[in-house]
Protein backbone atom coordinates (compact mmCIF):
# COMPACT_ATOMS: atom_id res chain seq x y z
CA UNK A 1 0.00 0.00 0.00
CA UNK A 2 1.56 3.33 -1.15
CA UNK A 3 1.18 6.68 0.32
CA UNK A 4 -1.27 7.58 -2.28
CA UNK A 5 -3.28 5.25 -1.24
CA UNK A 6 -3.33 5.69 2.16
CA UNK A 7 -4.22 9.07 1.33
CA UNK A 8 -7.54 7.90 -0.32
CA UNK A 9 -8.37 6.02 3.09
CA UNK A 10 -7.64 8.83 4.92
CA UNK A 11 -10.28 10.45 3.51
CA UNK A 12 -12.53 7.92 3.35
CA UNK A 13 -11.83 7.29 6.80
CA UNK A 14 -12.49 11.33 7.78
CA UNK A 15 -16.48 10.72 6.31
CA UNK A 16 -16.90 7.23 8.37
CA UNK A 17 -16.27 5.12 4.91
CA UNK A 18 -14.00 2.58 5.91
CA UNK A 19 -14.40 -1.05 6.47
CA UNK A 20 -12.75 -2.82 9.46
CA UNK A 21 -10.20 -4.13 7.55
CA UNK A 22 -9.23 -1.24 5.81
CA UNK A 23 -9.06 1.04 8.75
CA UNK A 24 -6.74 -1.74 10.38
CA UNK A 25 -4.82 -1.53 7.27
CA UNK A 26 -4.54 2.54 7.50
CA UNK A 27 -3.49 2.59 11.19
CA UNK A 28 -0.71 0.43 9.92
CA UNK A 29 0.33 2.50 7.90
CA UNK A 30 0.59 5.67 9.94
CA UNK A 31 2.20 3.82 12.75
CA UNK A 32 5.36 3.38 9.91
CA UNK A 33 5.07 6.62 7.82
CA UNK A 34 6.00 10.24 9.29
CA UNK A 35 4.88 12.17 6.55
CA UNK A 36 1.09 10.00 6.42
CA UNK A 37 0.80 10.28 9.99
CA UNK A 38 1.15 14.31 9.78
CA UNK A 39 -0.44 14.63 6.99
CA UNK A 40 -3.53 12.20 8.49
CA UNK A 41 -3.35 14.73 12.04
CA UNK A 42 -3.94 17.77 10.04
CA UNK A 43 -6.73 16.40 8.04
CA UNK A 44 -8.24 15.47 10.97
CA UNK A 45 -7.77 18.51 12.30
CA UNK A 46 -9.42 20.25 9.41
CA UNK A 47 -12.16 17.92 9.18
CA UNK A 48 -13.00 18.92 12.96
CA UNK A 49 -12.64 22.75 12.16
CA UNK A 50 -15.01 22.02 9.33
CA UNK A 51 -17.79 20.34 11.69
CA UNK A 52 -17.45 22.96 14.30
CA UNK A 53 -18.23 25.72 11.46
CA UNK A 54 -20.89 28.07 12.94
CA UNK A 55 -24.22 26.47 11.88
CA UNK A 56 -25.73 30.14 11.25
CA UNK A 57 -29.24 30.77 10.93
CA UNK A 58 -31.33 33.35 8.87
CA UNK A 59 -31.47 36.79 10.85
CA UNK A 60 -34.95 36.91 10.20
CA UNK A 61 -37.77 34.64 8.83
CA UNK A 62 -37.49 33.91 5.06
CA UNK A 63 -40.39 32.68 4.83
CA UNK A 64 -42.38 35.40 6.52
CA UNK A 65 -40.72 37.49 4.01
CA UNK A 66 -41.40 35.94 0.88
CA UNK A 67 -45.31 35.80 1.97
CA UNK A 68 -46.34 38.19 0.00
CA UNK A 69 -44.55 37.12 -2.90
CA UNK A 70 -46.21 33.73 -2.81
CA UNK A 71 -49.55 35.24 -2.35
CA UNK A 72 -48.86 37.23 -5.77
CA UNK A 73 -47.56 33.91 -7.23
CA UNK A 74 -51.21 32.17 -5.86
CA UNK A 75 -53.16 34.83 -7.50
CA UNK A 76 -50.96 34.96 -10.38
CA UNK A 77 -51.99 30.97 -10.99
CA UNK A 78 -55.53 31.38 -10.46
CA UNK A 79 -55.62 33.75 -12.59
CA UNK A 80 -54.62 31.64 -14.98
CA UNK A 81 -51.45 33.39 -15.74
CA UNK A 82 -48.50 31.21 -16.66
CA UNK A 83 -45.03 32.02 -17.86
CA UNK A 84 -43.87 30.22 -20.97
CA UNK A 85 -42.30 27.68 -18.32
CA UNK A 86 -45.25 26.36 -16.58
CA UNK A 87 -44.77 28.69 -13.67
CA UNK A 88 -46.90 31.13 -12.43
CA UNK A 89 -45.80 34.78 -13.67
CA UNK A 90 -43.64 36.30 -10.94
CA UNK A 91 -42.13 32.82 -9.99
CA UNK A 92 -38.65 33.08 -10.85
CA UNK A 93 -36.92 35.84 -8.72
CA UNK A 94 -37.44 38.17 -5.85
CA UNK A 95 -38.73 41.44 -7.06
CA UNK A 96 -39.33 41.03 -10.17
CA UNK A 97 -42.92 42.21 -11.51
CA UNK A 98 -46.26 39.94 -13.04
CA UNK A 99 -46.38 41.94 -15.71
CA UNK A 100 -48.33 39.39 -17.70
CA UNK A 101 -50.68 38.48 -15.31
CA UNK A 102 -54.47 39.24 -16.36
CA UNK A 103 -55.65 42.51 -14.17
CA UNK A 104 -58.77 41.75 -13.43
CA UNK A 105 -59.08 39.34 -10.81
CA UNK A 106 -55.71 41.07 -9.06
CA UNK A 107 -57.60 44.38 -9.39
CA UNK A 108 -60.84 43.00 -7.82
CA UNK A 109 -58.74 41.77 -4.96
CA UNK A 110 -56.58 44.53 -4.76
CA UNK A 111 -60.12 46.74 -4.57
CA UNK A 112 -61.48 44.93 -1.39
CA UNK A 113 -57.79 44.73 0.57
CA UNK A 114 -58.01 48.30 0.03
CA UNK A 115 -61.22 48.80 1.49
CA UNK A 116 -60.26 46.41 4.41
CA UNK A 117 -56.84 47.81 5.02
CA UNK A 118 -57.13 51.18 4.32
CA UNK A 119 -57.41 52.33 7.64
CA UNK A 120 -53.83 50.93 8.01
CA UNK A 121 -51.72 54.36 8.23
CA UNK A 122 -48.53 52.37 7.12
CA UNK A 123 -50.40 50.95 4.16
CA UNK A 124 -51.29 54.15 3.41
CA UNK A 125 -47.58 56.01 3.54
CA UNK A 126 -45.69 53.07 2.20
CA UNK A 127 -48.83 52.76 -0.64
CA UNK A 128 -47.07 56.51 -1.06
CA UNK A 129 -43.69 55.71 -1.32
CA UNK A 130 -44.43 53.09 -3.85
CA UNK A 131 -46.83 55.94 -5.78
CA UNK A 132 -43.79 58.73 -5.57
CA UNK A 133 -41.26 56.41 -7.02
CA UNK A 134 -43.31 54.64 -9.54
CA UNK A 135 -43.16 57.42 -11.77
CA UNK A 136 -39.64 57.50 -11.83
CA UNK A 137 -39.04 53.77 -13.18
CA UNK A 138 -39.63 50.25 -11.95
CA UNK A 139 -36.36 49.53 -11.21
CA UNK A 140 -36.47 51.76 -7.99
CA UNK A 141 -40.21 50.48 -7.11
CA UNK A 142 -38.91 46.73 -7.27
CA UNK A 143 -35.81 48.39 -5.46
CA UNK A 144 -38.28 49.90 -2.26
CA UNK A 145 -40.59 47.00 -2.90
CA UNK A 146 -37.46 45.01 -1.88
CA UNK A 147 -36.76 47.44 1.11
CA UNK A 148 -40.04 47.26 2.51
CA UNK A 149 -40.13 43.34 2.45
CA UNK A 150 -36.78 43.62 4.43
CA UNK A 151 -38.08 46.21 6.72
CA UNK A 152 -41.29 44.01 6.98
CA UNK A 153 -39.29 40.60 7.23
CA UNK A 154 -36.90 42.18 9.96
CA UNK A 155 -39.42 42.74 12.50
CA UNK A 156 -39.81 38.51 12.39
CA UNK A 157 -36.23 38.47 13.31
CA UNK A 158 -36.95 40.61 16.64
CA UNK A 159 -39.63 37.74 17.71
CA UNK A 160 -37.56 34.65 16.39
CA UNK A 161 -34.46 36.25 18.24
CA UNK A 162 -36.55 37.39 21.36
CA UNK A 163 -38.26 34.04 21.70
CA UNK A 164 -39.47 34.59 25.64
CA UNK A 165 -39.69 38.59 25.84
CA UNK A 166 -42.86 40.20 24.07
CA UNK A 167 -43.68 37.49 21.68
CA UNK A 168 -47.00 39.26 20.78
CA UNK A 169 -46.12 42.76 20.53
CA UNK A 170 -43.32 41.47 17.89
CA UNK A 171 -45.73 39.75 15.56
CA UNK A 172 -47.81 42.47 15.48
CA UNK A 173 -44.86 44.64 13.98
CA UNK A 174 -44.71 42.29 12.03
CA UNK A 175 -47.72 41.48 10.41
CA UNK A 176 -48.12 45.37 10.24
CA UNK A 177 -45.40 46.01 7.93
CA UNK A 178 -46.65 42.87 6.02
CA UNK A 179 -50.07 44.07 5.46
CA UNK A 180 -48.70 47.39 4.88
CA UNK A 181 -46.64 45.69 1.89
CA UNK A 182 -49.31 43.84 0.67
CA UNK A 183 -51.45 46.80 -0.17
CA UNK A 184 -48.53 48.87 -1.34
CA UNK A 185 -47.42 45.88 -3.72
CA UNK A 186 -50.94 45.53 -4.54
CA UNK A 187 -51.36 48.78 -4.88
CA UNK A 188 -48.62 49.64 -7.15
CA UNK A 189 -49.61 46.76 -9.47
CA UNK A 190 -53.13 48.03 -9.84
CA UNK A 191 -51.84 51.40 -10.53
CA UNK A 192 -49.85 50.06 -13.53
CA UNK A 193 -52.42 47.93 -15.08
CA UNK A 194 -54.87 51.31 -14.54
CA UNK A 195 -52.50 52.97 -16.52
CA UNK A 196 -52.24 50.23 -18.84
CA UNK A 197 -56.03 50.65 -19.11
CA UNK A 198 -57.03 53.81 -19.30
CA UNK A 199 -53.74 55.26 -21.20
CA UNK A 200 -53.36 57.53 -18.81
CA UNK A 201 -49.34 59.00 -18.46
CA UNK A 202 -49.97 59.97 -14.57
CA UNK A 203 -52.56 57.61 -12.85
CA UNK A 204 -50.55 58.04 -9.41
CA UNK A 205 -52.20 60.79 -7.78
CA UNK A 206 -56.19 60.07 -8.97
CA UNK A 207 -55.36 56.28 -8.02
CA UNK A 208 -53.63 57.44 -4.64
CA UNK A 209 -56.91 59.25 -3.41
CA UNK A 210 -58.90 56.66 -2.70
CA UNK A 211 -56.17 55.37 0.37
CA UNK A 212 -55.85 58.28 1.80
CA UNK A 213 -59.73 59.13 1.69
CA UNK A 214 -60.00 56.29 3.47
CA UNK A 215 -57.20 56.54 6.01
CA UNK A 216 -58.93 59.72 6.59
CA UNK A 217 -61.81 58.62 7.12
CA UNK A 218 -60.85 55.95 9.60
CA UNK A 219 -58.16 57.71 11.19
CA UNK A 220 -59.97 61.47 11.99
CA UNK A 221 -57.41 61.90 15.21
CA UNK A 222 -54.30 61.57 13.38
CA UNK A 223 -53.86 64.79 11.45
CA UNK A 224 -50.34 63.37 9.77
CA UNK A 225 -52.20 60.11 8.51
CA UNK A 226 -53.20 62.73 6.04
CA UNK A 227 -49.47 63.51 5.43
CA UNK A 228 -49.56 60.91 2.72
CA UNK A 229 -51.05 63.24 0.31
CA UNK A 230 -52.25 61.42 -2.45
CA UNK A 231 -49.00 60.27 -2.54
CA UNK A 232 -47.44 63.54 -3.30
CA UNK A 233 -45.68 63.98 -0.52
CA UNK A 234 -42.07 62.91 -0.05
CA UNK A 235 -41.89 59.40 0.56
CA UNK A 236 -39.29 59.29 3.01
CA UNK A 237 -41.23 61.92 5.40
CA UNK A 238 -44.09 59.83 5.22
CA UNK A 239 -42.13 56.54 5.84
CA UNK A 240 -40.15 57.89 8.95
CA UNK A 241 -43.72 59.15 10.25
CA UNK A 242 -44.64 55.45 10.36
CA UNK A 243 -42.18 54.45 12.89
CA UNK A 244 -41.27 57.49 14.16
CA UNK A 245 -44.79 58.48 15.33
CA UNK A 246 -45.29 55.50 17.51
CA UNK A 247 -42.70 57.15 20.31
CA UNK A 248 -41.59 56.32 23.20
CA UNK A 249 -44.73 54.79 24.57
CA UNK A 250 -44.30 52.01 21.95
CA UNK A 251 -43.48 49.85 25.09
CA UNK A 252 -44.74 45.90 25.03
CA UNK A 253 -47.13 44.66 26.87
CA UNK A 254 -50.44 46.07 25.29
CA UNK A 255 -50.97 42.44 25.21
CA UNK A 256 -51.49 39.09 23.06
CA UNK A 257 -54.65 40.75 21.90
CA UNK A 258 -52.08 41.88 19.36
CA UNK A 259 -52.21 38.45 17.23
CA UNK A 260 -55.90 38.12 16.69
CA UNK A 261 -57.09 41.94 16.29
CA UNK A 262 -54.40 41.70 13.19
CA UNK A 263 -55.37 38.54 11.90
CA UNK A 264 -58.98 39.12 11.50
CA UNK A 265 -58.77 41.54 8.72
CA UNK A 266 -55.92 39.34 7.56
CA UNK A 267 -58.15 36.67 7.32
CA UNK A 268 -61.11 38.22 6.34
CA UNK A 269 -59.36 39.24 3.20
CA UNK A 270 -57.78 35.32 2.52
CA UNK A 271 -61.82 34.63 2.18
CA UNK A 272 -63.07 37.53 0.45
CA UNK A 273 -63.51 35.78 -2.77
CA UNK A 274 -66.07 38.15 -5.36
CA UNK A 275 -68.38 40.93 -4.61
CA UNK A 276 -67.41 42.30 -1.32
CA UNK A 277 -68.08 45.41 -2.23
CA UNK A 278 -68.06 46.99 0.90
CA UNK A 279 -66.41 46.45 4.24
CA UNK A 280 -68.73 44.79 7.07
CA UNK A 281 -68.84 46.65 10.07
CA UNK A 282 -67.10 43.93 12.36
CA UNK A 283 -64.09 44.70 9.54
CA UNK A 284 -63.82 48.29 10.05
CA UNK A 285 -64.00 47.66 14.03
CA UNK A 286 -60.88 45.16 13.29
CA UNK A 287 -59.31 48.29 11.23
CA UNK A 288 -59.89 50.64 13.87
CA UNK A 289 -58.19 48.55 16.65
CA UNK A 290 -55.76 48.32 14.28
CA UNK A 291 -54.84 51.37 13.54
CA UNK A 292 -54.72 51.72 17.37
CA UNK A 293 -52.49 48.91 17.36
CA UNK A 294 -50.25 50.64 15.03
CA UNK A 295 -50.30 53.50 17.17
CA UNK A 296 -48.35 51.20 20.08
CA UNK A 297 -45.83 49.58 17.86
CA UNK A 298 -42.47 50.59 16.33
CA UNK A 299 -39.50 48.92 14.94
CA UNK A 300 -37.69 47.09 17.07
CA UNK A 301 -34.49 44.37 16.47
CA UNK A 302 -33.33 42.14 19.72
CA UNK A 303 -29.58 41.06 19.16
CA UNK A 304 -29.26 37.97 18.64
CA UNK A 305 -28.15 36.55 22.00
CA UNK A 306 -30.88 38.67 23.90
CA UNK A 307 -28.49 41.11 24.93
CA UNK A 308 -29.75 44.01 23.27
CA UNK A 309 -32.74 45.66 21.86
CA UNK A 310 -32.44 48.30 19.25
CA UNK A 311 -35.46 50.49 18.61
CA UNK A 312 -35.83 52.48 15.89
CA UNK A 313 -38.29 55.63 16.98
CA UNK A 314 -38.83 59.48 16.86
CA UNK A 315 -36.25 59.25 13.79
CA UNK A 316 -33.29 57.91 15.95
CA UNK A 317 -31.96 54.53 17.05
CA UNK A 318 -31.89 53.53 20.85
CA UNK A 319 -30.09 50.60 21.92
CA UNK A 320 -31.03 49.28 25.30
CA UNK A 321 -29.42 46.42 27.33
CA UNK A 322 -31.70 43.46 29.02
CA UNK A 323 -31.72 45.28 31.49
CA UNK A 324 -33.86 48.22 29.91
CA UNK A 325 -31.20 50.39 30.03
CA UNK A 326 -30.21 53.06 27.39
CA UNK A 327 -26.39 52.15 26.24
CA UNK A 328 -26.42 53.79 22.86
CA UNK A 329 -28.79 56.86 21.63
CA UNK A 330 -28.19 57.76 18.22
CA UNK A 331 -28.64 61.23 16.32
CA UNK A 332 -32.29 61.93 14.48
CA UNK A 333 -31.75 60.59 10.58
CA UNK A 334 -33.59 62.40 8.55
CA UNK A 335 -35.43 59.59 6.01
CA UNK A 336 -36.91 56.12 6.99
CA UNK A 337 -35.24 52.84 7.64
CA UNK A 338 -34.99 50.94 5.05
CA UNK A 339 -33.10 47.90 6.52
CA UNK A 340 -31.83 47.44 9.73
CA UNK A 341 -30.48 43.92 11.55
CA UNK A 342 -27.98 43.23 14.66
CA UNK A 343 -24.30 41.76 12.81
CA UNK A 344 -24.46 37.57 13.10
CA UNK A 345 -22.51 38.08 16.83
CA UNK A 346 -24.50 40.11 17.69
CA UNK A 347 -21.26 42.74 18.25
CA UNK A 348 -23.16 45.46 15.62
CA UNK A 349 -26.53 46.89 14.84
CA UNK A 350 -26.39 48.04 11.26
CA UNK A 351 -28.61 50.15 9.88
CA UNK A 352 -29.96 51.96 6.51
CA UNK A 353 -31.57 55.23 6.28
CA UNK A 354 -32.99 55.94 3.35
CA UNK A 355 -34.34 59.35 1.92
CA UNK A 356 -37.20 60.18 -0.96
CA UNK A 357 -34.35 61.68 -3.48
CA UNK A 358 -33.02 58.12 -3.18
CA UNK A 359 -29.58 59.38 -1.02
CA UNK A 360 -29.10 57.09 1.70
CA UNK A 361 -26.66 55.32 4.57
CA UNK A 362 -25.49 53.04 6.11
CA UNK A 363 -24.32 53.32 10.22
CA UNK A 364 -23.43 50.65 12.49
CA UNK A 365 -23.49 50.83 15.93
CA UNK A 366 -21.39 49.02 18.64
CA UNK A 367 -23.39 49.13 21.79
CA UNK A 368 -20.62 47.89 24.01
CA UNK A 369 -18.57 50.61 23.36
CA UNK A 370 -21.76 52.96 22.64
CA UNK A 371 -20.47 54.33 19.50
CA UNK A 372 -21.97 54.88 15.88
CA UNK A 373 -19.91 54.80 12.67
CA UNK A 374 -21.21 55.68 9.40
CA UNK A 375 -20.25 53.24 6.86
CA UNK A 376 -18.38 53.92 3.65
CA UNK B 1 -36.18 15.97 9.32
CA UNK B 2 -39.09 16.55 8.00
CA UNK B 3 -42.45 14.37 8.07
CA UNK B 4 -43.64 12.36 4.69
CA UNK B 5 -47.02 13.26 5.54
CA UNK B 6 -46.42 16.53 5.51
CA UNK B 7 -44.45 16.94 2.09
CA UNK B 8 -46.89 14.63 1.00
CA UNK B 9 -49.62 17.59 1.96
CA UNK B 10 -48.14 20.34 0.22
CA UNK B 11 -47.89 18.47 -2.81
CA UNK B 12 -51.60 17.56 -3.09
CA UNK B 13 -52.00 21.50 -2.87
CA UNK B 14 -52.36 21.95 1.25
CA UNK B 15 -50.88 25.19 1.14
CA UNK B 16 -51.11 25.74 5.26
CA UNK B 17 -48.36 22.45 4.71
CA UNK B 18 -46.25 24.12 2.28
CA UNK B 19 -45.76 26.91 3.96
CA UNK B 20 -45.18 24.84 7.14
CA UNK B 21 -43.02 22.70 5.27
CA UNK B 22 -40.78 25.89 4.18
CA UNK B 23 -40.08 26.84 7.44
CA UNK B 24 -38.47 23.76 8.23
CA UNK B 25 -36.46 23.95 5.55
CA UNK B 26 -35.67 27.34 5.43
CA UNK B 27 -32.60 27.28 7.44
CA UNK B 28 -31.14 24.39 5.84
CA UNK B 29 -31.62 26.26 3.03
CA UNK B 30 -29.87 29.26 3.90
CA UNK B 31 -27.30 27.74 5.59
CA UNK B 32 -26.06 26.12 2.59
CA UNK B 33 -26.80 29.28 0.57
CA UNK B 34 -24.45 31.23 3.31
CA UNK B 35 -21.53 28.77 2.71
CA UNK B 36 -21.65 28.94 -0.75
CA UNK B 37 -22.05 32.49 -1.17
CA UNK B 38 -20.43 33.62 1.08
CA UNK B 39 -22.24 36.97 2.72
CA UNK B 40 -25.22 37.38 4.53
CA UNK B 41 -26.76 39.58 2.00
CA UNK B 42 -26.65 37.36 -1.17
CA UNK B 43 -27.20 34.22 0.89
CA UNK B 44 -31.19 35.70 2.10
CA UNK B 45 -32.05 36.78 -1.68
CA UNK B 46 -30.65 33.17 -3.30
CA UNK B 47 -32.47 31.36 0.17
CA UNK B 48 -35.92 33.45 -0.47
CA UNK B 49 -35.40 32.69 -4.31
CA UNK B 50 -34.92 29.01 -3.42
CA UNK B 51 -38.19 28.79 -1.14
CA UNK B 52 -39.92 30.87 -3.76
CA UNK B 53 -38.93 27.88 -6.15
CA UNK B 54 -39.79 25.15 -3.75
CA UNK B 55 -43.27 26.68 -3.46
CA UNK B 56 -43.71 26.80 -7.12
CA UNK B 57 -42.33 22.97 -8.15
CA UNK B 58 -43.28 21.17 -5.46
CA UNK B 59 -45.97 19.33 -7.99
CA UNK B 60 -42.70 18.38 -9.63
CA UNK B 61 -41.16 16.57 -6.82
CA UNK B 62 -40.96 13.01 -7.08
CA UNK B 63 -41.29 10.77 -3.86
CA UNK B 64 -38.58 8.54 -5.22
CA UNK B 65 -36.11 11.57 -4.82
CA UNK B 66 -35.18 12.34 -1.07
CA UNK B 67 -37.18 15.63 -0.15
CA UNK B 68 -33.96 16.96 1.24
CA UNK B 69 -31.15 16.25 -1.57
CA UNK B 70 -34.27 17.84 -3.85
CA UNK B 71 -34.28 20.71 -1.74
CA UNK B 72 -30.47 21.29 -1.69
CA UNK B 73 -30.70 20.85 -5.16
CA UNK B 74 -32.60 23.76 -5.68
CA UNK B 75 -30.35 26.08 -3.60
CA UNK B 76 -27.13 24.91 -4.66
CA UNK B 77 -28.34 25.37 -8.57
CA UNK B 78 -29.48 29.05 -7.68
CA UNK B 79 -26.37 30.21 -5.39
CA UNK B 80 -23.81 28.77 -8.40
CA UNK B 81 -25.98 29.98 -11.27
CA UNK B 82 -26.67 32.98 -9.86
CA UNK B 83 -24.52 34.70 -7.15
CA UNK B 84 -20.98 33.14 -7.72
CA UNK B 85 -19.80 35.03 -10.99
CA UNK B 86 -16.63 36.66 -11.20
CA UNK B 87 -15.60 34.78 -7.67
CA UNK B 88 -11.93 34.69 -8.05
CA UNK B 89 -11.36 30.68 -7.06
CA UNK B 90 -7.76 28.36 -6.37
CA UNK B 91 -7.55 25.84 -9.46
CA UNK B 92 -7.31 22.60 -7.88
CA UNK B 93 -4.85 19.88 -9.13
CA UNK B 94 -7.19 18.40 -11.07
CA UNK B 95 -4.29 15.28 -12.78
CA UNK B 96 -3.37 13.81 -9.24
CA UNK B 97 -3.65 13.97 -5.56
CA UNK B 98 -0.87 16.81 -4.43
CA UNK B 99 1.05 15.38 -1.54
CA UNK B 100 4.24 16.31 -1.05
CA UNK B 101 6.48 19.23 -3.07
CA UNK B 102 3.36 21.57 -3.92
CA UNK B 103 5.39 24.49 -3.57
CA UNK B 104 2.99 25.94 -7.29
CA UNK B 105 0.05 25.27 -5.38
CA UNK B 106 1.25 26.91 -2.32
CA UNK B 107 2.60 29.66 -4.33
CA UNK B 108 -0.46 30.07 -6.12
CA UNK B 109 -2.71 29.73 -3.04
CA UNK B 110 -0.45 32.75 -1.47
CA UNK B 111 -1.14 34.89 -3.89
CA UNK B 112 -4.76 34.18 -4.59
CA UNK B 113 -5.74 34.26 -0.84
CA UNK B 114 -4.94 36.47 1.54
CA UNK B 115 -8.07 34.74 3.71
CA UNK B 116 -6.98 34.33 7.45
CA UNK B 117 -10.22 31.63 8.05
CA UNK B 118 -11.27 28.28 7.07
CA UNK B 119 -14.70 30.29 6.16
CA UNK B 120 -12.33 32.42 3.69
CA UNK B 121 -10.58 29.46 2.59
CA UNK B 122 -14.05 27.35 1.32
CA UNK B 123 -14.90 30.60 -0.20
CA UNK B 124 -11.99 30.17 -1.93
CA UNK B 125 -12.69 26.67 -3.25
CA UNK B 126 -14.47 25.77 -7.37
CA UNK B 127 -17.88 26.05 -6.74
CA UNK B 128 -18.74 22.06 -6.99
CA UNK B 129 -15.76 21.72 -4.91
CA UNK B 130 -17.26 23.95 -2.23
CA UNK B 131 -20.77 22.75 -2.47
CA UNK B 132 -19.87 19.19 -1.59
CA UNK B 133 -17.56 20.30 1.77
CA UNK B 134 -20.62 22.40 2.33
CA UNK B 135 -23.40 19.60 1.93
CA UNK B 136 -21.09 17.23 3.57
CA UNK B 137 -20.69 19.28 6.87
CA UNK B 138 -23.19 21.88 6.71
CA UNK B 139 -25.67 19.16 6.16
CA UNK B 140 -24.27 16.11 7.29
CA UNK B 141 -25.07 14.65 3.54
CA UNK B 142 -23.84 10.94 2.83
CA UNK B 143 -21.65 10.90 -0.38
CA UNK B 144 -24.77 9.31 -2.30
CA UNK B 145 -27.09 12.11 -0.55
CA UNK B 146 -24.64 14.73 -1.94
CA UNK B 147 -24.26 13.18 -5.23
CA UNK B 148 -28.33 13.22 -5.84
CA UNK B 149 -27.95 16.90 -4.95
CA UNK B 150 -25.19 17.77 -7.24
CA UNK B 151 -26.58 15.39 -10.11
CA UNK B 152 -23.00 14.40 -9.75
CA UNK B 153 -21.37 10.79 -10.10
CA UNK B 154 -20.70 9.25 -6.74
CA UNK B 155 -16.73 8.97 -7.61
CA UNK B 156 -16.88 12.66 -8.62
CA UNK B 157 -18.26 13.44 -5.29
CA UNK B 158 -15.49 11.65 -3.43
CA UNK B 159 -13.05 13.27 -5.70
CA UNK B 160 -14.09 16.48 -5.22
CA UNK B 161 -14.65 16.62 -1.46
CA UNK B 162 -11.00 14.73 -1.34
CA UNK B 163 -9.81 17.41 -3.25
CA UNK B 164 -11.64 20.35 -1.33
CA UNK B 165 -9.86 19.11 1.93
CA UNK B 166 -6.04 18.52 0.92
CA UNK B 167 -6.81 22.23 -0.57
CA UNK B 168 -8.33 23.70 2.51
CA UNK B 169 -5.47 21.34 4.91
CA UNK B 170 -2.58 23.08 2.04
CA UNK B 171 -4.33 26.39 2.89
CA UNK B 172 -4.69 25.92 6.99
CA UNK B 173 -1.03 24.69 7.33
CA UNK B 174 0.20 28.38 5.53
CA UNK B 175 -1.95 29.92 7.75
CA UNK B 176 -0.17 27.95 11.00
CA UNK B 177 3.18 28.67 8.97
CA UNK B 178 2.09 32.16 8.30
CA UNK B 179 2.14 32.31 12.49
CA UNK B 180 -2.03 33.46 11.82
CA UNK B 181 -3.44 30.90 13.57
CA UNK B 182 -0.91 30.31 16.35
Amino acid sequence: MNCQEVMEYMQRELDGDLGDIESAKLREHIRRCADCAEMYERLQRLSAELENLPKVTPPFSLVDAILPKLEEIDRAAAGGGTGADGLPAGAEGIGEKTGSAPAAPRRRISRFNLRVLGGVVAAGIVAGVFLVTYDRDRLEEDMIGNRALELASSGSASSDASGSSEPAIMFGTVSESFDAMNVADQYGTETSADAANAGDSSPTGQEASPTSGVGYKFVPDRGEAGGTDSGTGSGADAGTDVYASPGADAAPGSGTENAELLEAPVAQRGESGDGAEMPAVGVIQDIVDLRKELAASSVESVSPDGSYVAVFADSRVIIYDRNGNTRFEGEEREGAIAAYGWTEDGGFFRYEIRRGDGTGETYRIDPAAGTETREP
Amino acid sequence: MVEPSLIRAAREGDREALITLLRKIETHVYRTAYYLVGNEQDAMDAAQEALIRVYTKIGSYEEKAQFKTWVQRIVTNICIDKFRRNKPTVSIEEHEMVFEGRESVEGEVMAACAAKDIREAIDRLPDHHRAVVVLRYLQDFSYNEIADSLDLPLNTVKSYLFRARQQLQVLLRDYQKGGVRG
